[in-house]
């Protein structure tokens, strides 16, 4: 019986016991794990595939970018596997557990410095194991007037983290990496690398210019597995005058409407009158929220309304919507500037919707939604604060079980309906009801689905495997990619852009990380597969 | 003597003349040249000329990116390295010029297909060798209401290859590579990728969501050397209603002002109030556009520099001249003006001016800049007959946007650039956090001793700047190596590493941006 609670492929035993110790000569034993209790939390998964084929070996706990440098020295050593997290928060999308098993997790939560916060230019330098939560604080502990953009729910969640996957929130920086400037990244050489104007000696403009000189090269660090970002710059929103923000909720009682909310709503979104990456949610998920407050302090779910089995019939979704008073489409956003400029919008905003939508749009703004949670949730969110409110979506449908299938559309009423759609009827086939928000960017949309199941059935498990496996398949078939997935469907999705990119990614991965030490299987490159 | 004005360093002349011979099996003789009238276009260019020549061999115009591939394929087996040029797009910092003697020019200007234009959502996608200027009569030809980002000047440049050397112009949608959307790209080895979303058959957004899956690699193609681009997709600004922009100009009367322009600016910034790349322009670019002709007097006694105080009295420009706009529908216009005019006149009182279309009236620098923030196409450069002789480099480096280091950097500049003989002319451009101080330095290339002097005071201001900690954004191809070196060897191993990777016979434009296998 070996002594791991897995190896990584092609290690043996020995090896890997060798490669432990000298891991535990550099940081010691706390801080080099190798028992099942110290890896229980990096197994915790959501997605509908065995644990197994994704237990970690170890898990490493670097402080420093010169330990770092020394860990990937003894990783191309032993070619042991690194599986990078930051705080390990990518709920829905594999959570903490790496890619393949037998990877060594190297968790960055102990590198938690804020170096930097700005207040005059609005930015701030971070290394990863920094939460959204721990940023708020500073704001707060030193009066600073700023708003970090944050994805749902964040308060454990890394900027780090999230930023180099690509993750999106709902301010007007709502995009993440676009928001970022400047990295420093520990390559598998070794190297340690500044991009931007980083590598200059006493460089006055790392967190201000992106660019530098030559190649941009941050992208290469985004859903990627080409070096280990060790400090991210992010830049910082700075909060609007006492008046100037104004969040509202419209809500519209037809699924069918969907297509006339987008054309309502793109000219709005294109010329900056509605500057933040607003959401449109579908009734299940808005309904969710509301489960966790049921009085009787037990979790309601989809089942206190329906207890057959398959998808939600429509008339019961109907009937959670009555009950909770939430629309059919949920639209949130907000308004930013000075109290002038915010009236001035909203104008534009209700006169747009009242004039396509008549009585068929209630329209709620704060002083009608008292304290209502969800519309808290949701301004919270809209103005870079801390919640873990959605968790309540997974009470949805108990078990644990939760992959988010996350297809990008274009902008257009008739591409977000057909995309609606082709995604219900899949998850209905199967069983399983469309939960989802339409996050909403320049020209695009993040059209965000939950695929929430039972993981405690075996036979529920391997249906949503099948699910969203069918999903895929048929929305690239469409010509709509996704844009972020969880470590089961990496492959499959990183296959569906084609020949072209895969070649590249592994030309890069090659001379970057010629040992296959870095992640190896994130966003499906791997040379060893 | 050799029957070609170049060789690339170290082809034998038979190896050579045997891939033009490929070549132009490839692409007839007509469309690849070596004799000298035809490459003399790409030996004009405005710099000051260094030791090292940098003669072109060749030229190659492909028509499409199949063409291209077999270009590239021809080169690998040859060892022919191509400069690509897209167009029009390095005036001031090479033009078509190779980094070194010898090599082939691969020029993608026939390259001229607009693919599409979405108006719903705004976007274009354009083969390379469209330029700004034919790109405005399509979108007039067939009544589409878009706005271009148009650097300056704009006509016969290509927006690919303003993109590709991240060039900057004045609207909200200033910072070209960042809203450029999806590329397509012919890598060293001669393979072709759709960057984004342009991997997906059918795909409906590329160029909607500029990042696809896995890593993004649009950047390496920018200032690169990796690949070649074939096609890019680029955001068109939806203008705004009638009645809804309103350029304006802010008059600053000393030089010493610039530190504190800077704040009130940033605010307006910041808050979106001003959304434009605005451009503070000082006293003698100014001048230029004023009189649209030659620098004569307005200099400081003994030395032969021009003097502010003398410009300002002499053609009626501030030392420092703000040029912003606000956008929006004739009520947002007008609330936001008032923002614009509160923030300025609360800083500085009665000592600035504030000018609008109404009080400009005929004055050609603001009817020049109005063009500018709208995206209007321009055709010429006011300091090419301020200053003859047709010596032209630019200087841009990067200020974070502070008071204090704006203020540094232009008593540094100006000193520099004074010591050795020249005038300090410069546009400050304000992005999110940054400016990039665009700092033109204009000679007369037909003084050899001038000439020398303005390499000097080149090299003086490289160092100096990035000594300071202030980052070079972009440089002409004498200094690609100084200002590579100054990012640090860490950087110059990795871009070598991906170079390696994606062009193992150091193909594509080896030089560029000081990346080379040789």
């Amino acid at each position: 019986m070996s002594r791991f609670v897995a190896l990584p492929k092609g290690v043996s035993e020995e090896t890997f016991a060798r490669a432990i110790q000298e891991y535990r000569a550099l940081l010691g034993e706390g801080r080099v794990r190798t028992d099942p209790a110290s890896l229980q939390s990096y197994m915790k998964i959501m997605i509908p595939e065995s644990e197994e084929l994704h237990k970690p070996s170890a898990v490493l706990y670097p402080k420093t970018v010169q330990e770092i440098q020394k860990i990937v020295a003894i990783a191309n050593k032993y070619k042991t596997p690194l599986w990078t997290v930051s705080t390990g928060k990518n709920m829905g999308y594999g959570t903490a557990a790496p890619a393949t098993r037998g990877q060594i997790v190297l968790d960055l939560k102990t590198m938690n410095r804020i170096v930097h916060v700005d207040e005059e230019l609005g930015y701030c330098l971070v290394e990863p194991g920094v939460t959204y939560y721990d940023l708020q604080q500073h704001f707060k502990k030193n009066r600073m007037n700023l708003w970090v953009d944050v994805p749902a729910p964040s308060a454990m969640a890394s900027p780090v983290g999230n930023t180099a996957d690509r993750g999106v929130g709902y301010t007007p920086y709502g995009e993440h990496f676009l928001f970022s400037c400047g990295m420093e990244v520990v390559l598998a050489n070794g190297d340690v690398i500044r991009t931007g104007t980083g590598g200059l000696a006493n460089t006055s403009s790392w967190q201000t210019n992106k660019w530098g000189n030559g190649p941009y090269v941050d992208g290469l660090f985004t859903q990627s597995n080409l070096g280990i970002i060790t400090k991210l710059g992010v830049w910082l929103m700075k909060g609007p005058p006492p008046g100037g923000y104004f969040p509202f909720l419209m809500k519209f009682p037809k699924v069918e409407m969907l297509p006339d909310i987008i054309q309502t709503l793109m000219p709005l979104r294109l010329n900056q009158i509605i500057p933040n990456a607003c959401i449109v949610v579908n009734a299940g998920w808005e309904a969710a929220g509301y489960f966790t407050y049921d009085k009787n302090g037990k979790g309601t779910n989809r089942e206190t309304f329906y207890k057959g089995k398959g998808s939600l019939p429509p008339k019961v979704f109907q009937q959670i919507m009555d009950r909770y008073n939430v629309g059919a489409w949920n639209f949130y956003a907000a308004l930013y500037g000075s109290p002038e400029q915010v009236a001035l919008n909203w104008k534009y905003v209700s006169g747009a919707f009242k004039a396509k939508f008549g009585k068929d749009v209630r329209i709620i703004t704060e002083k009608e939604a008292k304290d209502d949670p969800i519309f808290e949730y949701r301004r919270q969110l809209m103005m870079g604060g801390s919640t873990l409110q959605e968790f309540g979506l997974y009470n949805w449908r108990g078990g644990g079980g939760s992959m988010w299938f996350a297809p990008v559309a274009a902008a257009r009423p008739s591409e977000c309906e057909q995309q609606m759609k082709v995604a219900t009827g899949i998850l209905n086939k199967y069983g399983f009801d469309y939960v989802s928000e339409f996050i909403v960017g320049w020209r695009d949309m993040h059209h965000i689905i939950d695929l929430l199941y039972d993981r405690t059935q075996p036979e529920e498990m391997k249906r949503a495997y099948q699910c969203f496996d069918e999903l895929l398949t048929v929305f690239t078939k469409n010509g709509y990619g996704t844009y972020r997935t969880n470590t089961a469907f990496m492959d499959k999705v990183s296959r569906s852009y084609g020949e072209g990119m895969r070649d590249i990614h592994h030309k890069l991965k090659r001379a970057l990380d010629p040992n296959n030490i870095l992640a190896p299987g994130k966003s499906g490159i791997n040379l060893q597969a | 003597m050799s029957s070609f004005i170049a060789l690339p360093k170290g082809i034998k002349e038979e190896t050579f003349a045997q891939a033009i011979r490929e070549y132009r099996a490839l692409l007839g003789d007509n469309r690849v040249r070596t004799d000298a009238a035809s490459l003399q276009r790409y030996l004009n260019n405005t710099l000051a000329p260094g030791a090292a020549p940098h003669r072109p061999s060749a030229a190659l115009y492909p028509g499409n990116e199949k063409e291209v591939q077999a270009v590239v394929r021809i080169a690998n087996r040859y060892k022919t390295p191509l400069w690509t040029c897209y167009g029009g797009e390095s005036r001031g910092y090479g033009c078509g010029t190779p980094a070194n003697d010898g090599q082939i020019v691969l020029d993608l200007s026939a390259m001229k297909k607009v693919l599409e234009v979405d108006r719903e959502l705004g976007y274009c996608l354009v083969e390379p060798g469209v330029t700004y200027d034919e790109l405005q009569r399509y979108l007039t030809m067939n009544g589409i209401n878009l706005w271009l980002d148009t650097p300056a000047p704009a006509t016969g440049v290509s927006i690919a290859g303003n993109i590709l050397e991240r060039g900057t112009g004045y609207t909200p949608y200033s910072e070209s590579f960042l809203f450029s959307c999806g590329m397509e790209v012919v890598l060293g080895d001669g393979s072709l990728i759709r960057t984004g979303m342009g991997g997906i058959p059918k795909t409906t957004s590329w160029q909607v969501f500029k990042w696809g899956f896995g890593p993004y690699v649009d950047g390496l193609f920018s200032q690169g050397n990796s690949g070649i681009v074939t096609k890019v997709g680029a955001w068109l600004m939806p203008p705004p209603p009638p009645g809804g922009y309103k350029p304006f100009c802010i008059k600053f009367p000393s030089t010493e002002m610039v530190g504190q322009i800077v704040k009130p600016l940033m605010f307006l910034r910041e808050t979106q109030i001003v959304p434009n790349a605005c451009a503070l322009v000082n006293a003698g670019w100014e001048a230029a556009t004023v009189a649209q002709g030659r620098r004569s007097g307005f200099v400081n006694g003994g030395k032969a520099t021009l003097a502010t105080r003398k410009l300002q009295d002499g053609y009626g420009v501030g030392a420092w001249n703000l040029y912003g706009a606000v956008y929006g529908s004739p009520e947002q216009v007008a609330l936001n003006w008032k923002y614009v005019q509160g923030t300025f006149s609360k800083a500085f009182g009665n000592k600035i001016k504030i000018i609008t279309e109404k009080e400009a009236k005929g004055d050609p620098a603001f009817q020049y800049r109005a063009q500018l923030m709208k995206g209007g196409v321009t055709s010429n450069d006011p300091l090419d007959a301020w200053r003859p002789g047709g010596g032209s480099m630019r200087f841009q480096p990067t200020a974070a946007a502070r008071p204090g280091e704006i203020g540094q950097q232009v008593k540094l500049a100006t000193e520099i650039m004074n010591r050795h003989g020249f005038d300090y002319l410069s546009e400050l451009v304000f992005f999110w956090r940054d400016a990039r101080h665009v700092i033109d330095l204009r000679f007369n290339r037909a003084d050899a001793g001038e000439c020398r002097r303005a390499q000097r005071c080149f090299e003086d201001l490289t160092k100096t700047f990035t000594k300071r900690g202030w980052g070079i954004n972009r440089t002409n191809p004498g200094f690609m190596e100084q200002v590579a070196d100054s990012y640090g060897p860490a950087m110059r191993r990795f871009n070598r590493t991906v170079k390696k990777a994606l062009d193992p016979n150091n193909i594509v434009a080896p030089g560029k941006s000081g990346i080379t296998l040789a």
